[in-house]
């Protein structure tokens, strides 16, 4: 089997067969929603990180007990999940105060059953990166490795984080080789593809994801590269874009995606994280507040335009698709100043306001559609 | 060419005028001409070229009134839709930009700004709470029209440390409005203001006593304004003297020296916001037709305690930060579930509620997520039921009035159940 096969297998169920692996010698794994919390700590205990989502969820009844309509249905859709029991495997979750919805589902979770639903920590990140705000979050990770050594008794050691960051570390580089070979006119992988490695990357043990990833890399260079597309296309925005499907959508008409600056993506692994050898912690807070910005970070809006425009040159992105799920005010509101800067910089780009599941893409098709045939080359 | 209006202007202009009205209650008069002044201040200094702030709720005034600069409360812009038919020109053209589930408070200032009827602020500074339009849409709003921007951090949970981290970002938003406006804080003039602020708070830990009483002298008619004013006003003697009328009348109910407007019979605590629009259909309509008093909202519940004694600069920096920390709405929707339904459980129990109205905005995606379950903890623990009601407080056409009626009527007919039945319980408990 191919590492990419591997990969999309791998990334293909919820539980899928490195989990069960993991979980067969007797350790833990531990549910995460959003990038602010650094994994590494999770991994420095022995326990395996997992990015929660709901693929293939089509409808959230129990959820909208709950939640209602008016809740972003990416986290009505782990909700129902979680409901279905299709988190079982799961020992916990670990939440961070990302956005209204996400923190208000560790909510619901910890009213509901406790016990069943373990809500090991609800991270407090600063909504401003400054050196306060670093200061906060490094107390914050503090506690949380305090937490998580409190509830699966296990001592977190400094060497144990450094090598966890180290292990890390190498999982950004290799994904920053695969988004460098994207560059290529002729790049050898779709965004369809590379969004099943991303999934494979935080649904599986690092080590295991990284050796695969050495494989992808040379096994890639000998592949037939991509030539025959309408545009090269970027993906921005909010969270909850994670089903290589809507990559599939886009492609199949043409678009080549090439990059994205999504936190399921590019901003998941853009920066190393920096290594203070006599406070790994802070590294870890330093590093995770600095990268490249959620919109939840107020005093940021400079460096997601930039990073936005960064990319868009060193990929040669014909055009940005800004996709938000529907009720996500974070990246709803961000739309305004981001169509305006990349109007100003001659970038063309197409707001797409969605639900989280892929269903009746006829609408999708024809907004994509007419955004090729206005950017193709 | 046409020139733009001045909206912030005009309401001055429009709730100076409607101050005057001999018609209007004392407390509703003096809280527009309270508000009408401030947007006259507001458009003055805008006039002469003085630095002009737009705040969000939770910021501290004190500190921009002893910068002599005039704070105006960019979310309160939404008083414009106490001049009916004028605020959906605002949302629509918004939601030309911006989709429409970002909160109508904030799409208002930006149809505001986008149509060049209200001129623009030297400088805005928000809170990063307690909701996710602020971030999201602000940041982007700042950055579209060159404002200079400075948010304040709020941390998930108050606690000791965490007021610390938010006076620090008030000291460092201070020396940044310094540097963008060249106006220097004066420390005095701050104890000065945060000396009636202080007394305000005091004023409204007061009025809130007094609400709670049965049958209550000071309903949601009569301190309505009391939130609005404070957002912007607290630091000022004006809005002492404000709360100290609604208090004094309050008292003179009590006293037996003004009657009160309606006879009792329902007790209604809004554990949200309360829709500004069609009063005649919702607020009004169930005092008139059920005696159904409203007797507050979540919105006024300030709890600030007032400083003892006298403070140094630090000191009235860390009240300051604990001020907002725990504001309305910035206490009940950034943390916890708990921290809410414990709010909405103090406005049901202490008051004495036979119902409780859940008005949620349907932008406001942390409190909709919470809802069920601040409902059930009311039901457990107060035995008093919740009529969760899908409204945009602001925008009458997402829940005409009339919707809304037809909910409170079978509302009303279950409190009014509920009352009868435990009355009857209690009497021949007493036999």
């Amino acid at each position: 089997m191919s590492a990419l096969d591997e990969l999309t297998e791998l990334a293909g169920d919820l539980e899928n067969r490195a989990v069960k692996e993991w979980k067969g010698s007797g350790k833990k794994v531990v549910g995460f929603f959003c990038t602010y919390v650094p994994e590494e700590i999770l991994y420095a205990a022995d326990i395996m990180p997992y990015r929660v989502a709901a693929p293939g969820c089509t409808q959230t009844t129990s959820a909208d007990v709950y939640m209602t309509h008016l809740n972003c249905s990416f986290v009505r859709s782990c909700l129902e999940y979680a409901f279905e029991g299709k988190y079982r495997f799961l020992d916990g979750f670990v939440f961070t105060n990302s956005c209204d919805d996400i923190r208000r589902m560790s909510d619901v979770l910890r009213a509901v059953d406790p016990q069943k639903f373990l809500v090991l920590d609800v991270i407090d990140v600063p909504k401003k990166v400054d050196d306060d705000g670093i200061w906060w979050y490094h107390l914050q990770l503090a506690g949380f490795k305090e937490k998580i050594e409190k509830a699966f008794g296990v001592k977190i050691t400094e060497p144990k984080l450094k090598k966890a960051i180290e292990v890390y570390n190498e999982t950004r580089s290799l994904l920053r080789q695969l988004y460098d070979l994207r560059r290529a006119d002729k790049p050898p992988i779709t965004g369809a593809e590379t969004m099943k490695v991303l999934r494979a990357a935080t649904s599986i043990p690092k080590e295991r994801f990284n050796s695969l990833m050495k494989k992808l890399l040379q096994e890639i260079k000998g592949r037939q590269p991509v030539a025959n597309y309408r545009a090269r296309l970027m993906i921005s925005g909010g969270g909850g874009c994670d089903d290589p499907a809507y990559f599939d959508v886009m492609e199949q008409l043409g678009g080549l995606v090439v990059t994205d600056t999504d936190c399921f993506g590019a901003r998941y692994f853009w920066n190393p994280v920096e290594v203070i050898e006599q406070d790994p912690l802070l590294g870890l807070a330093r590093s995770y507040m600095e990268r490249p910005s959620c919109a939840r970070m107020g005093n940021r809006m400079d460096e997601r335009i930039d990073f936005m425009k960064d990319m868009v040159k060193s990929h040669k992105v014909d055009g940005i698709v800004f996709q938000t799920i529907r009720n996500c005010q974070i990246w709803g509101g961000q739309v305004l100043a981001i169509r305006d800067e990349m109007k100003k910089a001659d970038i063309p780009l197409l707001t797409l306001d969605r639900e989280y599941a892929l269903s009746g893409t006829g609408q999708l098709k024809t907004r994509i559609q007419a955004f090729l045939e206005r950017i193709e080359r | 060419m046409a020139e733009h209006p001045n909206v912030i202007k005009e309401l001055g202009t429009i709730f100076s005028a409607l101050s005057k009205n001999p018609a209007l209650t004392p407390e509703k008069a003096q809280g527009l001409g309270l508000l009408g002044g401030l947007y006259l201040k507001a458009a003055g200094a805008h006039e002469k070229g003085e630095p002009t702030a737009w705040i969000s709720f939770g910021i501290p005034p004190e500190i921009f009134w002893a910068m002599d600069i005039v704070p105006v409360v960019d979310l309160n812009l939404a008083t414009i839709s106490l001049i009916p038919g004028k605020v959906e020109k605002y949302i629509d053209l918004a939601t030309e930009a911006v989709p429409d589930y970002i909160c109508s408070t904030n799409r208002i200032p930006l149809g505001l700004a986008l149509s060049g009827d209200a001129p623009l602020p030297n400088i805005w500074v928000v809170q990063n709470a307690p909701c996710d339009s602020i971030p999201g849409l602000d940041s982007a709003m700042a950055k579209y029209f060159g404002i200079p921007y400075y948010s304040v951090h709020v941390p998930y949970v108050n606690s000791p440390l965490g007021y610390e981290y938010t006076a620090r970002d008030l000291k460092k938003m201070i020396a940044w409005v310094e540097g963008q406006t060249g106006r220097k804080l004066d420390v005095g003039r701050l104890k000065g203001a945060v000396q009636h602020s202080s007394r305000a708070h005091e004023l409204m830990l007061k009025i809130r006593e007094m609400a709670m009483l049965v049958p209550t002298p000071c309903s949601l008619n009569e301190n309505r304004l009391a939130y609005t004013a404070m957002i912007q006003l607290a630091g000022t003697p004006e809005v002492v003297n404000y709360l100290q009328m609604i208090y004094d009348r309050a008292q003179d109910r009590l006293s037996g020296k003004l009657p009160y407007p309606i006879q009792e019979k329902l007790r209604i605590a809004w554990i949200y916001t309360v829709p500004t629009y069609s009063p005649g259909l919702i607020v009004d309509y169930m005092a008139n037709e059920y005696g159904a008093i409203s007797l507050t909202f979540m919105l006024n519940n300030m709890l600030v305690p007032p400083v003892k004694g006298d403070l140094d600069y630090e000191e009235m920096m860390l009240w300051l930060a604990q001020k907002v920390c725990n504001m309305p709405m910035t206490r009940e929707c950034r943390g916890p579930w708990e921290v809410y339904a414990d709010s909405a459980l103090d406005l049901v129990q202490n008051y004495k509620a036979d119902g409780a109205i859940f008005s949620g905005h349907t932008a406001c995606k942390s409190n909709w997520a919470a809802a069920k379950l601040v409902k059930d903890k009311i039901l457990e623990e107060a035995g008093v039921p919740t009529l969760n009601l899908e409204t945009d407080f602001i925008d009458g056409r997402v829940t005409p009035g009339e919707a809304v009626r037809d909910q409170l009527i079978e509302f009303m007919a279950l409190i009014q159940r509920n009352k009868r039945s435990r009355e009857e319980k209690n009497q021949a408990a007493s036999r």
